[in-house]
Parts: structure tokens; C-alpha cells; sequence
């Protein structure tokens, strides 16, 4: 098999274009970490968030024809995992409440994570996931793209298609709300 | 945090450029806070912590991803497009409605040269006697 992973980004979505499926899983290879970053920060490590990722390479594989390169490929399929991991959180809300009745459900900005959850944390990695996983949605993404995946707040904005200063205040309120909690969880876990 | 303004302004200054002024109380206060100097500390372990965090999917999930498009190209996956097929069903019958509605004005205005209430209902010939008397009959 030809070894493509000397080509960019926009070569190997030409060759892709042309039906070369060798380029197309290069391109899988190399964004694999990115598209995962993003949503299991969004959807912590849940069987939908490997259907999720998978979903965002077949949309970028049926919309490879309107790629125009505007933005960088890496971007590109941010936006779309993003959006994605988004709509999954909706959809789990609403089966959620099937189940659940409205005040139970009451929409929170943050929830204190379980402490017994905290208390089986064996590492970093949970620890952080748990904090993630307590935020809303809408303060999660603005996290999860400017701190996990480091875009700067400028391309935060324009990935989530909202203002910076909104950006900026969902990220002062949510860094405020994630020290406290990882305060907590470091000092539950070390005074274990 | 005494002052939450400061706090504001320490968060704000990680994520954009401060203004001149801004920039010069931040650092005199850092200067003389131990209590902003460890809110700052914090908040650079958080970043750190974050940012340092690597995430992988499960083994094989370029195969798996390549699987899916394999299938899909190969017409395996049958995408019910509720919407896009109700549209489309939507559309033919929208169409032939339209059409049947202005066949059946154009003939009633033939036959009847107007499109009043009586013409749609036929009973434009009926006076209010022969109404009654036709009602009352005994078939």
C-alpha cells in the first residue's frame, strides 16, 4: 500500500476525491487524536462517544467534495465533533427526561460530582474527566476547545458561532467553577 | 477573593491581550497579593493539567471508521431521510393538488361565469320556496 503520510492535508483530500481510500485513512490517522480530544472532553469515555468520532470522519467523507480549505482541516472537524457531541448531550437530556420528572432535571450550570466517584479516581485523567463531565454543556464545549483542544478564544467564537465576550465570561465562570472542584477532588484523594 | 474585579482581570489576562493600564495594575497588585499570586498559580495548574491530557479512541478506529464508509458506498447503509422523503412526498402531492384545485375553478367559472358561493354549491337556481317545498317532498 502507498505510504501517504508525506502528503498535506489538501493533497490528500485530492487524492481522497479521486477515490483513494489510502489517502482518506491518513487523513483518519493523523485527526484521530484531535476529533478525540473533543468529544470524549464533551461525552467523557461512553460507548456514543466512539460512535460520535467515527460519525464526524463519515460526514467530513460525504461533504469531501465541498471542502473548500477555508478554515484548516483540524478546525473543520472540530466544528463538526463538536456540533455532534452536542446534539448527543440533547438527545441524551431528552430520553433522560422520559424517565425523570422536569424539577429533577432543572437545568444546572454545574453539578458537584458524586463523591464516591471521586473517591474510585485513580488518576489525573478521571479526576479531569469527572470536573468535565460536571459542567453544562455550553460551558463544557467552551472548555473542552479553548483548554483541552487550545484553540485560541478568537477560533473558539467562530467554531461555536458566538460572540468572544461570550466566550470569555463561559470561561471565567467555568475555570472559576473547575478550580473548585479539582480543589476538592485533589484533597479528597489525597486524603484518602 | 476580596476583590472579584482583579480575579476577572487575571482570568482575562490568559486568554486575551490586556490594555496598557490593565496590564499595570495586574502586575502591581500580583506584586503586592500572596492571595492573587496563588489564585494565578491555580489557574496556571488547571491549564497545565488540561491541556497536558491525551485522549485516544479504542484500537482499530481508523478500520472501524473505513468499515462504515465501506458499507456506505456500497449501499449497505440504507439512510431513511424521514424528512427529506416526507418533503419529497410532500412536494408530488402539493403538486397535483394545485393542479385538480385550478382545473376545478377554471370549469366552474365556465359553467357558471362566477366564483360565488352559489356556483361552488349548485344551488344558485334553488328560491328560498322551491328550497322548502323540495325538502319537504316525499320521495
Amino acid at each position: 500500500m502507498k505510504d501517504y503520510s508525506s502528503l498535506n492535508d489538501l493533497e490528500l483530500i485530492g487524492e481522497a476525491r479521486k477515490g483513494n481510500e489510502g489517502a482518506f485513512a491518513t487523513l483518519i490517522t493523523r485527526y484521530e487524536q484531535q476529533v478525540a480530544k473533543t468529544v470524549l472532553g464533551m461525552l467523557g469515555n461512553t460507548p456514543e462517544a466512539d460512535d460520535i468520532g467515527q460519525e464526524t470522519f463519515v460526514r467530513f467523507y460525504r461533504s469531501l467534495h465541498n471542502f473548500r480549505g477555508d478554515s484548516g482541516l483540524g478546525t473543520y472537524l472540530t466544528r463538526i465533533a463538536i456540533n455532534l457531541s452536542l446534539n448527543e448531550l440533547k438527545r441524551r437530556k431528552r430520553s433522560r427526561s422520559l424517565f425523570f420528572s422536569a424539577n429533577i432535571l432543572e437545568e444546572k450550570e454545574f453539578d458537584q460530582p458524586d463523591p464516591e466517584d471521586v473517591e474510585d479516581s485513580r488518576d489525573t485523567k478521571e479526576i479531569v474527566q469527572k470536573a468535565l463531565q460536571s459542567l453544562e454543556p455550553k460551558f463544557r464545549s467552551v472548555v473542552v476547545l479553548r483548554l483541552l483542544d487550545q484553540y485560541s478564544t478568537k477560533e473558539t467564537a467562530e467554531i461555536l458561532d458566538l460572540p468572544t465576550g461570550t466566550v470569555l465570561s463561559r470561561l471565567a465562570r467555568a475555570q472559576t467553577k473547575l478550580k473548585s472542584i479539582l480543589d476538592k477532588l485533589i484533597q479528597l484523594r489525597n486524603g484518602k | 477573593m476580596e476583590n472579584k474585579k482583579l480575579l476577572d482581570l487575571l482570568m482575562k489576562s490568559f486568554d486575551e491581550e490586556l490594555s496598557p493600564d490593565e496590564r499595570k495594575q495586574l502586575e502591581k497588585v500580583l506584586s503586592e497579593s500572596d492571595e492573587l499570586r496563588s489564585e494565578k498559580k491555580k489557574l496556571l495548574k488547571l491549564r497545565e493539567v488540561f491541556s497536558s491530557q491525551e485522549y485516544r479512541f479504542k484500537p482499530f478506529f481508523e478500520s472501524r471508521v473505513m468499515n462504515r464508509i465501506h458499507k456506505l458506498r456500497n449501499g449497505k447503509i440504507i439512510e431513511f431521510d424521514f424528512a427529506k422523503n416526507l418533503f419529497f412526498v410532500f412536494k408530488r402531492v402539493a403538486i397535483s393538488g394545485i393542479a385538480a384545485i385550478l382545473i376545478l375553478l377554471i370549469s366552474i367559472y365556465i359553467s357558471e361565469g362566477s366564483f360565488s358561493l352559489d356556483a361552488f354549491t349548485g344551488v344558485e337556481s334553488f328560491s328560498d320556496d322551491n328550497l322548502i317545498s323540495y325538502l319537504l317532498s316525499d320521495f
